[in-house]
């Protein structure tokens, strides 16, 4: 019997679910009548539903939605957007002294660094320039000598490197590429004699007592 | 909802995501009854019900990134609204044992007449919903309140349909007898 009952109740439940079909809704109807019991307890839990179903709606207390949005934590914006927003947004500019002296700032950094950039093509040909190269001849008189070679800055002073060539009137002679600038330079002779270049421009002492001889070349 | 009304939600959630955040007062002015309504069945107190309503809306806001544009904005809510009472019963300690809510409607301090003439039926049926256990007392809600059918509750309370035919089942005779013990006539 208990059993039956709880079936029953199984079958009301589904019916409140809306899963019954025609049929068993028919079948239970007749139950229903049939079984006075039954028929309470179906109809208490009918009235329990329609009570709760029919229950009054309660609206949201004043001014909820004021106090959610003050709540709220400024969302950003996805970057693009605020760049995009940043360029076409329309904006008034307010203006005192602080900030019109802090635009001149800007004004003449901008300035400053589009003069600067006018130059740089200037330096850019110097250094052109500076790549340049000019050929200088460097001669001795030396017609015992049997080699003789030039070291100088523009070789780091390496005695292997340039070596002059030997000409019928016993006079050595040599042409080097030399960068503008100023170059010291001496004669090695026979890999063993550091000799000053008697025809030299101009000397500078070389710390050890000797000369060295020195060229300036200009473009 | 019609797809139109979708759509426009849609829309404003997109606007809201791209830094037009006042917009997001016509979502909280459309759904705050709702929110509430469900709040204020689930915990049975109309302060902490404002308090869950507008946590939720405040972390639907905060997840608002998360929102998948294949749903309701009003199903992603109730789902929200549920978990913010479910968090509040769990801080509470709101479990209440089948056995004592059996004992409470056997109590005898109140005749039925003295109950039925103190108190108007709304107010009889959320006493009997507040003694529900809270996983009765959603699916009670969200069907026969809200009106959701089984499939739009299990997507919102992440509960298989066949499990939650059962909790509406001994919910609805639990309430029966809550009702009953109550002395409630309806």
């Amino acid at each position: 019997m208990k059993e039956r009952n709880e079936l029953d109740k199984e079958i009301i439940h589904r019916l409140l679910d809306g899963d019954l079909g025609p049929d068993e809704k028919k079948a239970l109807a007749d139950r229903v009548k049939a079984d006075p019991v039954l028929n309470e307890e179906f109809d208490d839990l009918l009235r329990v539903v329609r009570a709760v179903e029919t229950s009054e709606r309660i609206p949201a207390p004043p001014f909820f939605t004021a106090a959610v949005m003050r709540q709220l934590q400024p969302r950003k914006a996805p970057l693009g957007m605020r760049i995009r927003d940043f360029v076409l947004k329309g904006r008034v500019l307010r203006w005192n002294m602080a900030t019109a002296f802090a635009a001149m700032l800007v004004f003449a950094l901008v300035v400053t660094l589009a003069v600067r950039t006018r130059n740089a093509p200037v330096e850019t040909a110097m250094i052109g320039q500076q790549e340049q190269v000019v050929n200088v001849t460097m001669n001795l008189h030396a017609p015992e000598a049997h080699h003789i070679a030039v070291a100088g800055t523009f070789n780091k002073w390496k005695t292997d490197t340039h070596v002059l060539t030997r000409q019928e009137n016993g006079i050595w002679t040599i042409s080097v590429p030399l960068k503008p600038g100023e170059h010291s330079y001496m004669f090695v002779v026979d890999g063993k004699a550091w000799v000053t270049d008697p025809d030299a421009e101009a000397y500078r002492d070389d710390g050890f007592g000797n000369k060295n001889a020195v060229k300036r070349v200009s473009i | 909802m019609n797809a139109d009304r979708v759509e426009d939600e849609y829309g404003i959630i997109r606007k809201v995501l791209a830094g037009e955040a006042d917009l997001y007062a016509v979502l909280v002015d459309a759904y705050k009854d709702l929110a509430y309504n469900i709040a204020f069945r689930l915990v049975g107190d109309a302060d902490t019900a404002k308090d869950m309503a507008q946590e939720s809306f405040i972390a639907a806001y905060n997840a608002l990134g998360d929102f998948k544009f294949n749903s309701r904005f009003s199903s992603w809510l109730y789902r929200i609204v549920v978990n913010k009472c479910r968090d509040h019963f769990r801080a509470t300690r709101e479990t209440v044992p089948v056995d004592d809510i059996c004992e409470d409607i056997a109590g005898p301090d109140r005749t039925p007449e003295q109950a039925a003439s103190s108190r108007q039926t709304g107010d009889a049926v959320q006493q009997a919903l507040n003694k529900l256990p809270p996983d009765y007392r959603e699916v009670i809600i969200l069907k026969h309140i809200e009106g959701l059918d089984y499939q739009e509750i299990a997507d919102t309370l992440g509960v298989s349909i066949s499990a939650l035919k059962v909790r509406a089942h001994r919910g609805r005779e639990m309430l029966r007898k809550l009702l009953e013990g109550m002395g409630v006539t309806l």
